[in-house]
C-alpha cells in the first residue's frame, strides 16, 4: 500500500446509514480530487444487523482494495467486536461511547471516543442525524474540505426541504468541529492539486458502480432494449436502466425467468433494436440454447454475466471468476461468439459500449463477463464523455442488395447485410435450423459446412480488425517472468507487479479485454518475443479455466495463481506467488 | 409490388411448401389465415410471424412475411420483444400444444399480465406430431401413444380455461374444418389491441385418432348467439362444455403493454427532464 492511501471502514446496526456515510465520503473525496474505490460486503440472507462500508482514498489513482484498515468508524459494539482486529497497527478507531464499552477489550489500535449519539441530539433532537455527524469527523479526519461536503449535502437533501437540510448540514458541521479536534489539525491526506470540488478547472471524475458504469455504458452505445431476471449481483444493472431508459425512448422488461429475457432481446434485436440481457451464472446457463439460436439466426446481442462463487447457487454474493469456461464453450453444436472482460469500473462503461458495436458488426452474441467485485464496488472514474463514444450499427443492405435478398449470404468476411422487418423487399427468415444463403432449411453435409464456415469467418475477420485495445500488456526489458490475468483481477496484478519491482523482481503483464477469441498475435509476441522464462496465471477460481484455454492454444506451463475463496485477490498475495515464481526459477 | 389493397391471399404464400402429412388441420388453418392477411390488407413487410418448434411452428415458412423460427417453447416472449422494439409491425406468434402449454406455458400468464399487442394462434391436436406420437398436455386421460403404452395418467389442460382464468383480453376458438369462422376469428383476433389468443382445433390424421375431422365434425358446436362475450365467468363456464365450442369466448376493452410503456416514457421525462446522457453520467459525481 502507498503511503498516500488510507483504508477507511464503516460498521454498525443496518439501517443506521452506515452506507450513506461511506457513499457521501466517498463522493467528497472524489469531489476533493482524491481517488477512491469502495467495497461493499453483503450477508445472503436478508435481514437487518451489521452494515459496512470500506473505501480506500487516496490523491493517486487506486487499482486494487487492500485488507488492512487504517481507521474504523464504529456506531456500535457489534461493528466495534468485529472489526478491531483489522485495523493496522498505528491505526485509529473511532467509536460512540454511548453504544461502546471497551472495558476487558484488548485493542492494539488508538482509541478516539466520538459522541454520535450525543451530538446529533443537540442539533436535531433525536439521534437520527448521527451517520452526518460521522460524516464531517470523517471528513475532517480525511482532509477534506467542509465546503465540499457541504455542497454534497445540499444537493442531495434539497429536495428533501429547508428543515431536513439545516439539521443534517448542522449534524455535518458539529462532526468536522469535533474531527478537528481529534486530528489535532492534521489531515491524513494531503490536499490534491487537482480537486474537482465542484470547480471550474478540475478534472471532471465521477464515483459509480461496476453495474451503474454497465448500464450507462450500453444507452451510450445506443441499447434501448433490455429484459432481465433479478439476479445477485446483476440486478442494479437492470434497476438502473429501469430508471433510465424509457427517458431515452428505450423499454425495460422484467421477465418471468431469464429465459424469457434473452427470448425478447432477440425478438427485439431482430426488429432492430439494439438489445441486452443482464445475468449472473445461474441465469446465463438458463440462457445456453437462445444463446446458440443468436449465433446462428446472426442476431445481434449483448449479454451481460456478473460472476459470482459458483457452482450451482454457491456463494451468491460473493466473489468469483468461474463462468469463463461456460461463456467459451457452453453450447450443444458449435457456434461463434465474442467474450470481453471488463478490468475495472472504467472498463465496464467503455467495454459495455464496445460489446455492443462488436455485436452490431459482427451479427452474434457478445458476452461481457463482469463480476461481483465490479458490480458492488464504486470507483472515481474520468466521467465519460459521450460525444467520443463510437456507435455502430449493423450492415443493412442497399437497394441494390434487396434485389434477389438473401439474408445468409456468403460474404468474404462472414458477415450478411441485415434487413430489419418493415423493410420492403427484405423478407426473410430467421432461424434456428441450418439454412442456405436465403434461409430456407438445408441439411445437406456441404451446405453445414459452409454455413459453419461462414460464421466462424466473421471470429477471423474479428481477428483482422483486432486493435490496440483488445489486450493490454507490458512487456517489460528482461523480465524472466510474466503474468497473464483476466477481468476484474487486473488492478491487484498491477500492485503486485510494482511491489515486486521494489524489490528488484521484473514482471512483464498481459491482460486481454476480449478474452475470446484470444488476441493471439498479442499473445504470442508477449510470449515468445520477449525474455519471459515463466508464465503465471493469475485468476479467482479453482480450477484455473483461462489456464487451461491458454494451455490449448499456446505451448506454455503456467503456475496457476488460482484464488476461489469469495473474495478478489489482495495485492500481497500475488506478490508473494510473485516472490516464489522467482526464486524457483 | 402489388399495393397493400389488391394483395389477394395467394399473395401470402411464401416460395416454400408445406411439409405437413396429407390431411393435416394446419392445412386449413394456413388457408384461413392466407384469407385474413388479405382481408386486413396487411402489407407483408410490415408483419412479423414468430414460432417454436414442432409441426405447426414450420407454419412461417410458408408465409410471405418477416419470419422467425426460434427455439422449443419461447414464441411469446420473442414475439413481445418484436412487438416492443416496433410496435408498428402486426405480431404473431404460432405454433402448437405442446409448444404453447407444456415447455412453453411458464410464459403464458405473463404475456397475459403484459398484454402485448400481438396475436397468438395454437393449433391445436392433443398430441406430439413431430417427435411421432407421444401425449400432449391437452391430451385426454387414457390416451395411448408412444410413451403412454398403457394410457395417459394425466389430466389434461384446458387452453381456453386457462386463457380466461390468466386473465387475457381476447379468447376465441376455432376449428380448421370451419376455414370460414376461423378467418373471422383471426381477423377479430388481429384487431384485438392486445393479447389476442385463438384455440385452432387442428386435426392429426396420422398420430390422434381421437381428433379427426371426421371425429371433430359431430362435435363442435358454435358458440350461442346470445353469448356476452364480455362476460367472464360466463366465458369460462362455456369453456367448460364436453362440446367444444367454437367463437368468441371473452373479449373485454384493453390498454397494450406497448402504450402503457410510451407513457412510461413520457412520465420519465416529465419527471426527470428530456434525455440528456453526458447530464445522467455528470449527475454521479
Amino acid at each position: 500500500m502507498s503511503d498516500s492511501s488510507v483504508m477507511i471502514r464503516i460498521g454498525g446496526e443496518g439501517g443506521e446509514g452506515v452506507i450513506s456515510t461511506g457513499e457521501l465520503l466517498s463522493k467528497a473525496a472524489s469531489r476533493a480530487g482524491h481517488s477512491i474505490m469502495t467495497y461493499r460486503i453483503f450477508p445472503a440472507e436478508i435481514k437487518g444487523g451489521l452494515a459496512q462500508f470500506q473505501m480506500r482514498l487516496s490523491d493517486r489513482s487506486i487499482r486494487a482494495i487492500a485488507t488492512e484498515f487504517d481507521h474504523l468508524m464504529a456506531f456500535n459494539q457489534e461493528a466495534l467486536d468485529a472489526f478491531h482486529e483489522t485495523v493496522a497497527d498505528g491505526g485509529c478507531i473511532y467509536y460512540d461511547p454511548s453504544e461502546c464499552d471497551l472495558e476487558g477489550m484488548e485493542i492494539r489500535a488508538e482509541t478516539i471516543p466520538v459522541p454520535l449519539n450525543e451530538i446529533a441530539k443537540e442539533h436535531g433532537g433525536t439521534n437520527r442525524g448521527k451517520n452526518m455527524v460521522a460524516l464531517g469527523f470523517l471528513a475532517r479526519i480525511a482532509g477534506l474540505d467542509l465546503s465540499v461536503t457541504r455542497d454534497l449535502l445540499t444537493e442531495k437533501f434539497r429536495r428533501k426541504g429547508e428543515k431536513i437540510l439545516a439539521v443534517n448540514i448542522a449534524c455535518l458541521e458539529a462532526g468536522y468541529e469535533v474531527g478537528a479536534e481529534s486530528s489535532n489539525g492534521r489531515a491524513v491526506l494531503p490536499s490534491p492539486p487537482n480537486g474537482d470540488g465542484g470547480g471550474e478547472n478540475g478534472r471532471r471524475t465521477i464515483v459509480i458502480s461496476g453495474n451503474e458504469a454497465t448500464a450507462l455504458g450500453a444507452i451510450a452505445a445506443g441499447c434501448r432494449y433490455m429484459a432481465g431476471y433479478p439476479i445477485t449481483p446483476a440486478s442494479s444493472i437492470l434497476e438502473t436502466m429501469s430508471r433510465h431508459l424509457p427517458r431515452f425512448g428505450g423499454t425495460v422488461v422484467q421477465c418471468e425467468d431469464e429465459i424469457a429475457a434473452l427470448a425478447s432481446c432477440l425478438g427485439a434485436s431482430y426488429a432492430g433494436q439494439k438489445a441486452m440481457t443482464a445475468t449472473s451464472g445461474p441465469g446465463l446457463m438458463l440462457m445456453g440454447e437462445l444463446m446458440t439460436l443468436a449465433s446462428t439466426q446472426e442476431l445481434p446481442v449483448v449479454v451481460i454475466d456478473v460472476q459470482r462463487g459458483g457452482p450451482s447457487t454457491g456463494l451468491p454474493t460473493k466473489q468469483e471468476q468461474s463462468d469463463l469456461k461456460f461463456a467459451i464453450y457452453g453450447s450443444a453444436g458449435e457456434v461463434p461468439r465474442i467474450i470481453v472482460a471488463p478490468a475495472s469500473v472504467e472498463e465496464c462503461f467503455h467495454l459495455t459500449a464496445r460489446a455492443f458495436n462488436l455485436a452490431e458488426r459482427y451479427q452474434l452474441p457478445v458476452i461481457v463477463l463482469s463480476d461481483t467485485s465490479l458490480a458492488f464496488r464504486t470507483e472515481t472514474i474520468p466521467e465519460p464523455d459521450v460525444s467520443q463514444i463510437v456507435v455502430e450499427n449493423r450492415l443493412q443492405p442497399t437497394k441494390a442488395e434487396l434485389v434477389g435478398y438473401q439474408r445468409y449470404r456468403d460474404t468474404p468476411t462472414g458477415v450478411s447485410p441485415v434487413a430489419i422487418p418493415g423493410t420492403v423487399g427484405g423478407i426473410h427468415i430467421a432461424g434456428g435450423l441450418e439454412h442456405d444463403e436465403n434461409g430456407s432449411p438445408c441439411y445437406t453435409g456441404s451446405n453445414h459446412n459452409r454455413m459453419n464456415a461462414k460464421r466462424f469467418r466473421k471470429l477471423e475477420t474479428l481477428r483482422e480488425d483486432f486493435d490496440e485495445w483488445v489486450a493490454d500488456f507490458e512487456i517489460v526489458e528482461d523480465a524472466a517472468l510474466g503474468i497473464i490475468g483476466w477481468g476484474s483481477t487486473k488492478g491487484a496484478i498491477q500492485e503486485a507487479i510494482e511491489m515486486a519491482a521494489e524489490r528488484g523482481i521484473r514482471v512483464s503483464h498481459f491482460h486481454p479485454r476480449i478474452v475470446s477469441p484470444l488476441p493471439e498475435k498479442r499473445l504470442r509476441r508477449f510470449l515468445e518475443e520477449s525474455p519471459i522464462r515463466k508464465v503465471l496465471v493469475v485468476e479467482e477460481n479453482f480450477t484455473g479455466q483461462f489456464s487451461h484455454f491458454l494451455k490449448a492454444k499456446f505451448d506454455i506451463r503456467p503456475v496457476e495463481v488460482l484464488k476461489a475463496e469469495g473474495v478478489p485477490f489482495n495485492p500481497s498475495e500475488i506478490f508473494d506467488a510473485i516472490v516464489k515464481a522467482e526464486a524457483d526459477l | 409490388m402489388a399495393t397493400a389493397a389488391k394483395m389477394k391471399p395467394t399473395d401470402y404464400k411464401s416460395m416454400r411448401e408445406p411439409i405437413w402429412c396429407p390431411g393435416c388441420g394446419d392445412f386449413g388453418t394456413l388457408n384461413a389465415f392466407y384469407q385474413a392477411l388479405s382481408e386486413l390488407e396487411i402489407e407483408p413487410h410490415r408483419l412479423a410471424l414468430i414460432s417454436g418448434i414442432g409441426c405447426s411452428s414450420r407454419l412461417p415458412y410458408f408465409v410471405n412475411a418477416y419470419c422467425y423460427h426460434g427455439v422449443h417453447g419461447r414464441a411469446l416472449p420473442t414475439a413481445m420483444g418484436v412487438k416492443l422494439a416496433n410496435p408498428e409491425l402486426t405480431v404473431i406468434a404460432a405454433g402448437g400444444d405442446g409448444d404453447a402449454f407444456s415447455i412453453g406455458a411458464g410464459h403464458i400468464p405473463h404475456t397475459v399480465r403484459r398484454n402485448p399487442n400481438i396475436t397468438y394462434i395454437v393449433m391445436d391436436n392433443q398430441v406430439y406430431g413431430l417427435t411421432k406420437g407421444q401425449i400432449a398436455p391437452n391430451s385426454p386421460t387414457g390416451m395411448v401413444t408412444g410413451t403412454t403404452p398403457m394410457g395417459s395418467l394425466e389430466a389434461p389442460i384446458n387452453p381456453v380455461s386457462m386463457m380466461i382464468g390468466f386473465g387475457a383480453t381476447f379468447v376465441a376458438r376455432g376449428y380448421a374444418g370451419n376455414p370460414k369462422q376461423l378467418k373471422d376469428l383471426y381477423v377479430k383476433a388481429i384487431q384485438h389491441p392486445g393479447f389476442a389468443f385463438i384455440d385452432v382445433l387442428s386435426p392429426c390424421p396420422t398420430f390422434n385418432v381421437n381428433m379427426t375431422y371426421q371425429t371433430l365434425r359431430p362435435q363442435v358446436v358454435d358458440i350461442p348467439e346470445d353469448h356476452d362475450v364480455t362476460d367472464r365467468a360466463a366465458a369460462f363456464a362455456l369453456s367448460l362444455h364436453s362440446a367444444p365450442q367454437i367463437g368468441v369466448f371473452y373479449q373485454v376493452d384493453s390498454v397494450p403493454y406497448e402504450k402503457r410503456i410510451r407513457d412510461l416514457r413520457a412520465k420519465q421525462v416529465e419527471y426527470g427532464g428530456q434525455p440528456d446522457l453526458q447530464a445522467l453520467i455528470h449527475s454521479y459525481r
